[in-house]
């Protein structure tokens, strides 16, 4: 489990209920980058999209499209160079827009959020030179941007971020399957999400995921009340399951031991998956800073103990 | 206040449910959207203590809603004294109790006794009743002025032992016989006022097999009231039947139909079928309702015997007397111009219509009509004439019908009008009549056409005529028309001549004349014209009780008699031809100088369909809904009726209905307000 997590709200240099206020994503995603900009002594990304070449002799059988020819010009050796345009990091941000990501007990949703998370990942990325991809997903992908890094490209991402689209779903191992045929190149896979599924199919497909060769990093977002289960009026009522409309009558007192329980075992159950797979997995409550949030996420990578494309 | 049907009161319990779910009252109405629910279990209910005033009332409505509606249904009515019932002032009632073979089951008849005392015991002193005990036939036990005649306080034991004198016979049930004859009694009795009330009171086990047919001839008064003390048998039943032997198929022995009776009590049946005298059982297992052809194994000699079914609860009808057919010679005496090669004149289908059977070899002797010698000779059992006889045939063939025997003459022409005149001793005339025909107005009550009462076989309308004759019919003496042409015209006519028959076909066989001799029709009308004609000379040798049975002509002087199953012997008067005292099962031996033949009597195997009939068979004869009296204590009923009758009258339950409804409009009047204020 990350060191990020918590459960009480981090003072951070952004207020998070300030600045879930804002209206305009960009501008939200531009606060929060500032913000921690500012918290930065050096910058986070050396190493994190450094230009690499690989370059090998040639051995028979090789494609001989891929010699590169400057070079057996210059020294007179025949050396391939491979994949020279993979070298950029290309992040694709795998955001979850289902029916369980519109819960929110604080006067904002996960998915804002969660929208709010990967406007500022595409800010700093795009401002790092590297390519960022957007794909969005209810119960299947309902937005793809491939990764790009061109004037504008952020622009269309940002507005995909934007245009929710609630949908029904109980289950993550479809539309991540989805993902993993259609993001074929390696890469960076950010998925943001809560990840409330089952978790048996869930570890599945990030067991697939990271044997393709991405890069896997997963923002968990919880909502405080998901996590306590308390609500403003303790009293019994019937509660509707936003994703498949499912209808329970709950005493939260009575339910809230059971329920905290198998919450607990979920997580775990997600954290090990994320161990096993060398998934790097936060989880984050959504009444947590930002910045501060981000800024863990980022000093850990810096240091260099779970990147593999650094 | 009381109520009719107090058991519907059981119903409030049901105001049970809205309290239950008052106190169980979930916060429905308060719905928590939440990110999922795959953490969470429904929780149990929680019960409320204390309710607030204005759930208060909902829950009251709501319980009256149910307390209103229970005591609709329990027909709630202001009781008032039960009035002396004057009971059978003036009122006619006729009892009529079931005298048939299967009442002679179990305790049948002690309780059909016992239902007959019960009534005649309510019938009051003003009341004009009549007892009749019936099976095929109604029998007056006692008639209205006889009661009326006798001492009040001895009526009834009676009129129980006059009926206590006639117990279960062994003849069929006409149902339908006896309820007209009932309603006719009542209607002679009444004479010109027809003021008072009437009653038929029916002791009867109801069984399916009994005749109805005389209801649906005539109309019941709708002004008798049906009343049914119908007695509850017990016990599967189960009979035997004696199929005919198929003609023209190999010689094999009897065969024997098991049925077994269907209905409430019945079961799957294993059952024994064997030889009164012993010999091999034939195991048979029949589920109820059901019959089966079984192969009797054959008695050594082929003599007469009794065949017994074991293995069901009722043995009334158990016991089969078998008398094997008797080899017979038939001779037809045959006057007409052909000589039977020709297939358009008649002899050549009557020849065929005659084939030599194992069991019967008729022997036509073909003459001219004006043949000469005919008064000799053995005397033949039908004489078929189809041209005008001269003199000669016509004494012969008087002298034929003194005999008691029958002739059949088809007209080929108006001039056969006159021999029909002479040989019924009036004067006859008919014409040609034009135009082809069908048959109508088919009498199938008839014994001669009683094959084709079937619906299956009664179909007489693909036979065309194209040629026939009208003769007036109304000229012959006793004349039954068994048929008509469409134009009004007799086709087939019975004319009693002295002891003898005599037929009358208005149009021929033969395929100049009609299409008769080529349908279906045609072999078994013959045949039947044979047997009423010969009778036992016909082969016949089963019959059913009551049956009349036609026995031969014996020689002049001849001692003659018939020897019954219970051993009494039965002399016949000479000139006798008509056996009638067939009133017991069983095997009957006729004795006339030298020869002996036996025949079976048996139960008419309607007798054994036990299964009681549905009631509406009688509602759709036309009866209006019988009431059945169930065995409920006499003043209780009568009361019952008088409050059921109150509470028709005063219908307290349609408020009660609206109450409800009113009470149910204040409901969600109520809880719509409720709702209104804590949203």
């Amino acid at each position: 489990m990350s060191s990020s997590t918590s459960n009480f709200p981090i003072r951070g240099l952004v207020d998070t209920a300030a600045l879930m206020k804002i209206g305009s994503l960009e501008l939200r995603a531009k606060v929060v980058m500032e913000g921690f900009q500012r918290g930065l002594h050096r910058s986070p990304f050396h190493g994190f999209s450094v230009e690499f070449s690989e370059y090998r002799p040639y051995v028979p059988g090789d494609d001989v499209r891929f010699l590169d020819w400057r070079l057996y010009a210059r020294s007179d050796r025949d050396y391939v160079k491979k994949f020279e345009d993979e070298t950029n990091l290309r992040c694709h941000l795998v955001v979850d827009q289902s029916g369980s990501m519109s819960y929110g007990s604080l006067g904002w949703r996960k998915a804002d959020y969660a929208a709010t998370l990967a406007a500022t990942l595409a800010h700093f990325l795009d401002a790092q030179g590297d390519a960022v991809g957007l794909v969005t997903f209810t119960d299947h992908i309902t937005e793809h941007l491939p990764p790009r890094h061109r004037p504008g490209h952020l622009r269309r991402v940002l507005i995909g971020l934007e245009r929710s689209s609630d949908g029904p779903s109980s289950e993550l191992a479809k539309p991540l399957a989805e993902v993993a045929g259609l993001v074929s190149r390696r890469g960076l896979l950010v998925l943001i999400s809560d990840l409330l599924a089952p978790a048996g199919d869930l570890e599945r497909q990030l067991g697939a995921l990271a044997a393709s060769g991405h890069e896997l990093v997963i923002f968990q977002l919880l909502d405080p009340a998901e996590r306590s289960f308390t609500f403003e009026d303790g009293a019994p009522a019937v509660f509707r399951d936003l994703e498949s409309g499912r209808q329970l009558f709950i005493d939260p007192q009575a339910a809230r031991g059971g329920y905290q329980r198998a919450l607990a075992a979920h997580l775990e159950m997600i954290a090990g998956a994320c161990r096993r797979w060398g998934v790097t997995h936060h989880l984050f409550s959504t009444d947590q800073a930002l910045d501060l949030a981000l800024l863990g996420f980022l000093g850990r990578r810096r240091r260099g103990g779970e990147g593999r494309a650094a | 206040m009381r109520f009719l049907f107090p058991i519907f009161l059981a119903g409030a319990a049901a105001v049970l449910v809205p309290i239950v779910l008052h106190m169980a009252r979930r916060q429905t109405r308060r719905q928590v959207p939440f990110s999922t629910l795959m953490f969470l279990e429904s929780s149990p209910p929680r019960f409320e203590r204390r309710q607030r005033i204005e759930h208060l009332a909902l829950l009251a409505l709501r319980c009256l809603v149910f307390l209103l509606l229970a005591a609709a249904f329990a027909r709630p009515f202001l009781a008032q004294p039960v009035p002396a019932l004057a009971v059978g002032v003036g009122e006619r009632l006729v009892v009529l109790v079931d005298t048939s073979a299967s009442m002679r089951r179990g305790e049948l008849w002690a309780q059909a006794q016992a239902r007959a005392r019960a009534r005649l015991g309510r019938a009051g002193s003003a009341d004009r009743v009549t007892v009749v005990a019936f099976d095929r036939r109604p029998r007056t036990v006692v008639g209205f002025d006889e009661w009326a005649q006798q001492r009040p306080d001895e009526r009834v034991a009676a009129a129980l032992q006059q009926l206590a004198a006639q117990p279960p016979g062994w003849e069929s049930t006409d149902l339908g016989r006896a309820l007209m004859t009932a309603a006719e009694a009542i209607v002679d009795d009444e004479g010109d006022s027809t003021s008072a009330a009437a009653r038929v009171v029916l002791v009867t086990d109801l069984q399916e097999g009994s005749r109805l047919d005389a209801l649906g001839i005539s109309d019941w008064p709708a002004r008798i009231a049906l009343e049914i003390e119908a007695l509850e048998p017990g016990g599967a039943n189960a009979s035997l039947q004696a199929l005919p032997e198929l003609v023209g198929a190999e010689p094999r022995g009897l065969r024997v139909r098991v049925t077994t009776a269907r209905g409430a009590g019945a079961q799957d049946l294993s059952l024994q079928v064997h030889w009164a005298d012993g010999g091999a059982a034939v195991p048979v297992a029949l589920p109820a309702g059901q019959s089966r052809v079984i192969d009797v194994p054959p008695r050594a000699g082929d003599t007469p015997g009794t065949l017994v079914v074991e293995g069901d609860g009722v043995d009334f009808d158990d016991r089969l007397h078998v008398a094997p057919p008797m080899p017979v010679h038939v001779n037809i005496l045959y006057l007409g111009l052909d000589q039977g090669a020709d297939a358009q004149q008649p002899l050549f289908y009557l020849r065929r219509a005659f084939p030599t059977t194992r069991l019967r070899a008729p022997a036509i002797t073909a003459r001219r009509p004006d043949a000469t010698d005919l008064g000799e000779g053995k005397a033949a059992q039908l004489a078929v004439v189809t041209a005008p006889p001269g003199a000669a045939a016509l004494a012969a063939l008087r002298a034929q019908l003194l005999r008691g025997r029958s002739v059949l003459v088809v007209m080929d022409g108006v001039d056969a009008a006159a021999a029909v005149g002479a040989l019924t001793g009036t004067r006859v005339s008919a014409v040609e009549a034009s135009g082809d025909a069908l048959l109508t107005e088919v009498n199938l009550a008839h014994p001669i056409l009683a094959p084709f009462a079937d619906p299956r076989f009664g179909d007489f309308t693909k036979i065309r005529f194209w040629k026939h004759r009208r003769l007036d019919e109304k000229r012959l003496p006793g004349a039954r028309v068994l048929a008509r042409f469409d134009d009004g015209a007799p086709a087939w006519l019975v004319v009693p001549v002295e002891k003898g028959t005599l037929f009358v076909m208005t149009s021929g066989w033969q395929p100049a004349d009609s299409q008769l001799a080529l349908s279906s029709k045609f072999v078994p009308l013959l045949h039947g014209i044979l047997e009423a004609s010969a009778g036992l000379d016909s082969g016949q040798a089963q019959f059913f009780v009551g049956d009349p049975v036609t026995l031969p002509a014996g020689e002049e002087g001849g001692e003659r008699r018939v020897r019954r199953p219970d051993g009494k012997t039965v002399p016949l008067a000479a000139g006798t031809s008509v056996f009638t005292e067939t009133e017991l099962p069983g095997l009957y031996t006729f004795e006339d100088a030298g020869t002996t033949r036996t025949f079976a009597v048996n139960l008419d195997p309607a007798e054994s369909a036990t299964a009681p009939m549905p009631p509406e068979s009688l509602e759709r004869l036309g009866l209006g809904a019988p009431i059945r009296t169930a065995a409920a204590p006499v003043a209780q009923s009568r009361e019952v009726g008088f409050y059921a009758g109150l509470e028709r009258d005063q219908r307290l339950w349609r408020w009660l209905v609206v109450a409800a409804l009113a009470v149910l409009l204040g409901e969600t009047w109520l809880a719509a307000r409720a709702s209104r204020r804590t949203a």
